[in-house]
C-alpha cells in the first residue's frame, strides 16, 4: 500500500488532505512539525512527503536540508505553500523539490498531482 | 749709550760684586795661611815624636839586653856553662853597638848623662866585675862571688835598670805632653776659623744692608712719586735724578713720562669736547629721526588697519586717532553714516547724537559734491571759555564716498585760532580716498560672513548629512548631521578627511562598505554628471539605514567636486519591513482558513459523503469562518488602534462593577470558575467600558482556553499607589519564561504542540496592550510552565483620596475577609463597597460549591449568605455543609435574602443573623463587626462612627 507522509502545524488541514487522500486508497500518516517529520521519515519508508513550508521551530525548508541524502533522494516531496511568490518557488526548487502547491489549494488538484507524482 | 758707559762704571751690581770679591779674597788669603802654619805645626811635633819613641826603643833594648847579660851570667855562675859566658859576651858586644848608635842620636843632655852612666856601667861590668867573678867561678870561691854579686853587680844592674826605668818615664811623658800640645794647637785653629767665619757673616750682613739701604729708599720714593701722580697730585722726585745709577736712569725715565701723559691728557681732553659736541647734535638728528619714525608707525599702523581691520568701530577709531595725531582737532567726529558707528574727541555723547541727527540736509549735498570745504567762523562764547579775545575758528567737513560716489562717512573737526593749510587739505583729501576703499572692503567681507553664516547654518541645520568630495577624493566638507549619521564626531573639526581614511572608517561601520565603496568611486569620476542613489547601512550600537545620493558641484562648467547627501532611512526602512512582514503573515494567516473553508466546500461539492461526514465538514467550515472573522476584525481593530483612529469614550467607570458583570459571563464554564477577590477601595476609573470589557473578556477568554484541564480563573483587585492593580490568574499550562516577551507581538502565538491546538488569532494581547496603554495603564505577564499564568493590569485610579481609607483600614488586622455567596451581581457589589469602606477584605461568589471550597481555604470573620442561589445548591445547604464540617461550622454566619425568616432553620444552624432584603447596606457592616470584635478579643479595636 502506498504510504504518504503529510506534515503541516495546522490540524484541520491534515485532516482535510487525509481525508482526500484516504479515499483514493493511500495510507496516510500525519506529523504536526518538522521534527517529528524527520523522526518519522528515518524510521519508516514513505512514497511521498507532503510538507507545509510555514511551520514553526523547524520550516518546510529547514526539513528537506537536515533530511539525509539517502532518504532525500527516493523520497518525492510536495511541498505546500502560503507563498506563491517566485523568489519562494525559486528557493523550493534549488533544494531539489519539484512539485509544490500554494494554499489554499483544491482538494481535487492534490488529488492529481499525487496521482501525477505516484504513478510518474 | 752713553747711560749704558756710565751703567758699566758706577752700576749697583758692579759695585756690590766689588764689594764680594774683596771679601772673598781676604777670606781665601786666611784660609791659605792658617793650612800652611797647620801643617809645619804638624810636621815638627811628629818629628819629635818619632826621635821620642825610637831613643825609647833603644834605651829599652838596652834595659834588655843588659837583663840578658846579668842573666847569662848568672847562668854560667850557676851551671859553669861556657856558653852562656860567651852568649854574655856576645850581648855586652851588642849593649856596646846600641850604645853608640844611641850616642849618634841627638840627644839632650839628660840623653847624654844617662848614655854616659849606661856606657860606664857597661866598662865596669866587662872589665872589672864579670872577669873578677868568672876568676872566682874557676877558683870556686862562690863566697867572694856572692860578696861580689851582692855588692857591686847588683848596685850595677840596680843602676842600670833604675836609669832605664827613669828614662821610659821620662819619654812617655814627654809623649804625653806632644799630644795634648797637638790637641790645644787643633782647638786654637778651629776657634780661629770660627772667629773668621762669623767675621765675614757679618761683614757680608752689613755689605748687603747698606746696598738694600740704597736701592729701596730710591724705590719708596719712585712708588710715592708715582702714586701721587697716579692720583694726580703734584709730586717730588727729590735729587733721585741726579743719581748716575739705574735708579737716577728710572727716576729720569719716570719724570719723562709724567711729563708726556700729561701733554698726551691736555689733548684728549680737547678731543673729548669736540666729540661731545658731535654727540649732541647726532642726537639730535636722532630724536628727529624717531619722530619721524613715531609718524611713519602710525601711518603704517593706519594702513594695516585700512588693510586687514574688517570691524568698522576698529577701522573707525583708528582713523580718528590717527587724524588727531597728525592735525591736532580741537574737537572732532568721525561718523559712518550706516548704523551707528563713530569715534569722537572733545564731544559729550549726547551732543553728538544731537549732530547726528539734525545734520544739515544742505551740509551732506554739500559734501557729497565738494568732498571737503572748510568754514571760518568768529569763535562762540562757549567756545572761547577764558580767552580774552575773540579769534577765529575752522571747521573742516569731509567726506568719505563709496565707489558709486555715494556718502558712506563724514570728518567733521574744528580747530581753534589755527587755520588748515592747503597741504593738509590735500594731504587729508588723499587719505580720505584710501579709506573709502577700506571702507568698501569691510562692506563687503560683512556680506561675504553674512552669506557664509547663512550657509553653514543651513548646511548644519538640515537633517541630511552633506558631505563634499574633492575630484581627488577626499572630503573637504561634513555637517553634524553627516558626523554623527556615520559616527565621525571626532573628524568635524578637520579640514580635510582623506579618501583611504574616510573609507577606511566606512568599512568598519557598514556590513556593505564595497557597495559604497564602488558608488563613491564612480561619483567622484571626473565623468560622472548626473545623480544616483544608494542605500546602505550602518552597523554601530544599532542598525542604521541611510540612503545616499551623489550629485555633482560646478563651478562654471567645471566639476569641482561631488556632494554626496546621506538621509537617515532607518524609520522609513523599518516600517517597510514591519509592513511587507505583516502583510506576508497576515496572507498566511488568513491562507490557512481559506485553505479549510475551500477544501471541505470542494469536497461537499465532489463527492458524494456520508451525513455525519457532511456535518462535520459543515462544522468545520462554519469554525474556520469564524476564525476568518475573528481573525479580520482583529485585525482591523489592530489597525485602527495602531494608526490612532480608535475612538476612546472616556467615562467614570467601577471596575469592580464590571469584572462582576463579566464574571457573570463566565458563570456557564464547564470546568473553569471565575470568581473575584476585592481588596480595592475606590476603584472608579476613566475609560472606554466598552474597550476595557474587551481587553477583560480577552484575557478571561486566555486563561480559560489556556488552562485546558480547568481550575481556578481568579480575578483579583487592589490598590497599588494611585493605580488600580489588577490581576487575572489562572491554573493552566503556563508560559515559558523566554516567551513571555513575545507575547504582545502580533501573530507570536507561542509555538508549541500544546497551544497550537488551542488556536486564537495572535492578535488578541497586542490589542489589550494598546488599549490598556491608551489609558495610561501598564500590562504584564508573569507565568511558570505548568503551573498557570497571571496577566497584570494597571490603570490609574480617578479619586487620590485612597490613602485616607488606608488608614482606616489599619485599624483592622490582615485576616479580616469577609465572604460574600450571592446569585445578583449589582447586590453582591453593593454589600462588597460598603465591607471594603469599613476595610473588610471581600471576596465574591456567586456559586455555593465553589463558596464551600473557599472556606475550607481561607479564614473567614464571617460569611454572607444569599438563599435563592444555583440550582444545584441553594444557600440553606450550602449553611448546613458549612455547619457539618468541623473546619468552617465555627464561622458566623449573616443569611441576606428576600424570603421571611424561617426561624426553625436559623436555630438549627445557628445563624447569627438574618437581614431580609432590602435593607440599608450598613446594616452588613453592622452585622459583621461583632464578629471581628469576638475574634479578635482584645477589645481594643477602635472603629469609625457611622454618619
Amino acid at each position: 500500500m502506498t504510504k504518504i507522509l503529510v506534515v503541516d502545524d495546522e490540524e484541520i488541514l491534515r485532516m482535510l488532505i487525509r481525508d482526500t487522500l484516504e479515499d483514493m486508497g493511500y495510507e496516510i500518516d500525519e506529523a504536526e512539525d518538522g521534527q517529528e517529520a524527520l523522526e518519522k521519515v528515518t524510521q519508516e519508508s514513505y512514497d511521498l512527503m507532503i510538507l507545509d513550508y510555514m511551520m514553526p521551530h523547524v520550516t518546510g525548508i529547514e526539513v528537506i536540508e537536515q533530511l539525509p541524502e539517502q532518504i532525500k533522494a527516493n523520497l518525492p516531496i510536495l511541498m505546500l505553500t502560503a507563498k506563491s511568490q517566485e523568489e519562494d518557488r525559486q528557493k523550493v526548487f534549488e533544494n531539489g523539490v519539484d512539485y509544490f502547491m500554494s494554499k489554499p489549494f483544491s482538494p481535487v488538484k492534490l488529488m492529481e498531482i499525487v496521482e501525477d507524482i505516484l504513478n510518474g | 749709550m752713553a747711560d749704558d758707559n756710565l751703567l758699566t762704571k758706577q752700576n749697583i751690581r758692579s759695585r756690590f760684586f766689588r764689594k764680594l770679591f774683596l771679601v772673598a779674597s781676604i777670606f781665601l788669603l786666611l784660609i791659605v795661611v792658617l793650612y800652611f802654619f797647620m801643617n809645619a805645626h804638624n810636621e815638627r811635633l811628629e818629628k819629635e815624636q818619632e826621635l821620642l819613641i825610637e831613643k825609647s826603643i833603644i834605651v829599652n833594648s838596652l834595659a834588655e839586653t843588659y837583663k840578658d847579660v846579668f842573666f847569662q851570667a848568672r847562668g854560667f855562675f850557676a851551671y859553669r856553662n861556657e856558653h852562656y859566658l860567651q852568649q854574655a859576651h856576645a850581648d855586652l858586644t851588642k849593649i856596646n853597638q846600641q850604645l853608640q848608635q844611641f850616642s849618634k842620636m841627638q840627644l839632650t843632655d839628660e840623653e847624654q848623662a844617662l848614655h854616659q852612666e849606661l856606657a860606664s856601667y857597661l866598662l865596669i861590668y866587662q872589665n872589672d866585675i864579670l872577669p873578677e867573678a868568672v876568676s872566682y867561678v874557676k877558683k870556686d870561691d862562690y863566697e867572694s862571688l856572692r860578696t861580689l854579686s851582692n855588692d857591686r853587680m847588683s848596685n850595677v844592674v840596680n843602676n842600670i835598670i833604675d836609669n832605664t826605668k827613669k828614662y821610659k818615664e821620662k819619654t812617655d811623658k814627654e809623649l804625653n805632653e806632644l799630644f795634648e800640645e797637638n790637641i790645644s794647637f787643633g782647638q786654637s785653629v778651629a776657634v780661629f776659623a770660627l772667629l773668621v767665619s762669623v767675621l765675614i757673616v757679618l761683614f757680608i750682613s752689613f755689605i748687603m744692608i747698606r746696598v738694600l739701604d740704597h736701592l729701596i729708599r730710591p724705590i719708596e720714593q719712585l712708588t710715592t712719586a708715582t702714586n701721587a701722580f697716579a692720583s694726580g697730585q703734584s709730586f717730588e722726585t727729590g735729587n733721585l735724578e741726579k743719581m748716575d745709577d739705574e735708579l737716577g736712569v728710572l727716576a729720569n725715565a719716570f719724570v719723562h713720562m709724567t711729563l708726556s701723559i700729561q701733554d698726551k691728557e691736555e689733548e684728549l681732553t680737547t678731543q673729548n669736547e669736540e666729540l661731545l659736541m658731535q654727540q649732541d647734535e647726532l642726537q639730535e638728528n636722532q630724536m628727529q629721526l624717531q619722530r619721524s619714525l613715531n609718524q611713519l608707525e602710525k601711518y603704517n599702523h593706519l594702513n594695516h588697519a585700512l588693510t586687514f581691520t574688517l570691524d568698522k568701530q576698529q577701522l573707525i577709531e583708528n582713523l580718528h586717532n590717527y587724524l588727531n595725531d597728525i592735525y591736532q582737532f580741537d574737537t572732532s567726529i568721525l561718523t559712518w553714516l550706516e548704523g551707528n558707528v563713530h569715534a569722537m574727541k572733545g564731544l559729550t555723547v549726547e551732543f553728538a547724537n544731537n549732530l547726528l541727527q539734525h545734520l544739515d540736509s544742505n551740509k551732506l549735498m554739500r559734501l557729497e559734491q565738494e568732498k571737503s570745504f572748510i568754514i571760518k567762523r568768529e569763535v562762540t562764547m562757549a567756545e572761547r571759555g577764558i580767552a580774552q579775545q575773540s579769534y577765529y575758528v575752522y571747521d573742516l567737513y569731509s567726506s568719505i564716498l563709496n565707489a558709486q560716489g555715494k556718502l558712506v562717512a563724514i570728518l567733521m573737526a574744528t580747530r581753534e585760532g589755527h587755520a588748515f593749510t592747503k597741504e593738509e587739505q590735500n594731504g587729508l583729501n588723499g587719505l580720505l580716498k584710501r579709506v573709502s576703499i577700506a571702507f568698501d572692503r569691510i562692506l563687503m567681507y560683512e556680506e561675504v560672513e553674512r552669506s557664509r553664516q547663512l550657509n553653514k547654518n543651513i548646511i548644519e541645520t538640515i537633517n541630511e548629512g552633506l558631505q563634499l568630495v574633492s575630484s581627488t577624493g577626499d572630503t573637504v566638507l561634513i555637517n553634524h548631521a553627516f558626523a554623527h549619521m556615520t559616527s565621525m564626531e571626532s573628524k568635524l573639526d578637520e579640514r580635510l578627511i582623506t579618501k583611504e581614511v574616510w573609507l577606511s572608517h566606512f568599512d568598519s561601520i557598514s556590513k556593505e562598505p564595497n557597495d559604497l565603496r564602488s558608488f563613491f568611486e564612480d561619483a567622484i569620476e571626473e565623468s560622472f554628471e548626473h545623480t544616483r542613489t544608494l542605500r546602505y547601512s550602518i552597523s554601530t550600537e544599532q542598525d542604521t539605514f541611510i540612503e545616499v545620493y551623489a550629485t555633482c558641484l560646478f563651478e562654471g562648467t567645471n566639476k569641482a567636486g561631488t556632494i554626496f547627501v546621506h538621509r537617515d532611512i532607518t524609520r522609513e526602512y523599518e516600517i517597510d519591513k514591519m509592513k511587507s512582514e505583516l502583510v506576508s503573515t497576515v496572507s498566511h494567516e488568513l491562507r490557512t482558513p481559506l485553505s479549510s473553508v475551500l477544501g471541505f466546500t470542494e469536497l461537499l461539492l465532489t463527492k458524494t459523503l456520508k451525513p455525519e461526514r457532511q456535518q462535520k465538514y459543515v462544522e468545520t467550515i462554519h469554525k474556520e469562518a469564524q476564525r476568518l472573522t475573528n481573525l479580520i476584525n482583529d485585525f482591523l481593530d489592530l489597525q485602527r488602534m495602531e494608526s490612532g483612529r480608535q475612538q476612546y469614550a472616556m467615562k467614570s467607570l467601577q471596575i469592580n462593577e464590571i469584572v462582576m458583570e463579566i464574571i457573570n459571563r463566565f458563570r456557564h464554564e464547564k470546568n473553569h470558575h471565575v470568581h473575584l477577590i476585592d481588596k480595592a477601595r475606590d476603584v472608579i476609573v476613566k475609560a472606554d467600558e466598552e474597550r476595557l470589557i474587551q481587553v477583560f473578556v480577552n484575557i478571561i477568554s486566555n486563561a480559560i482556553k489556556f488552562s485546558p484541564n480547568g481550575g481556578d480563573v481568579t480575578i483579583t483587585l487592589e490598590n497599588k499607589g494611585q493605580m488600580l492593580l489588577v490581576g487575572v490568574q489562572d491554573e493552566g499550562i503556563g508560559i515559558a519564561k523566554t516567551d513571555i516577551s513575545q507575547l504582545f507581538q502580533k501573530f507570536k502565538r507561542i509555538d508549541n504542540s500544546s497551544r497550537r491546538k488551542i488556536g486564537g488569532t495572535g492578535l488578541g494581547l497586542a490589542i489589550c496592550r494598546e488599549i490598556i496603554s491608551m489609558h495610561n495603564g501598564d500590562i504584564w505577564i508573569e507565568s511558570e510552565e505548568g503551573q498557570g499564568t497571571t496577566v497584570y493590569i494597571t490603570l490609574p485610579l480617578e479619586n487620590e483620596h485612597t490613602s485616607i481609607i488606608d488608614e482606616q483600614s489599619h485599624l483592622l488586622s490582615q485576616s479580616a475577609n469577609v465572604m460574600i455567596v450571592e446569585d445578583d451581581s449589582s447586590l453582591a457589589l453593593l454589600l462588597s463597597e460598603e465591607l471594603k469602606s469599613k476595610g473588610f477584605t471581600v471576596i465574591y461568589h456567586n456559586d455555593p460549591q465553589r463558596a464551600y471550597e473557599e472556606a475550607l481555604n481561607t479564614p473567614f470573620i464571617g460569611i454572607v449568605v444569599d438563599l435563592m442561589l444555583s440550582d444545584d445548591m441553594n444557600g440553606w445547604e450550602l449553611i448546613q455543609q458549612l455547619k457539618e464540617t468541623e473546619q468552617t461550622s465555627k464561622i458566623p454566619i449573616v443569611i441576606s435574602s428576600a424570603l421571611d425568616e424561617v426561624q426553625e432553620l436559623v436555630a438549627k444552624y445557628k445563624v447569627e443573623k438574618y437581614l431580609t432584603k432590602p435593607y440599608p447596606p450598613e446594616e452588613i457592616s453592622k452585622a459583621l463587626v461583632p464578629f471581628l470584635m469576638s475574634q479578635e478579643n482584645k477589645g481594643d479595636i477602635l472603629f469609625p462612627k457611622q454618619d
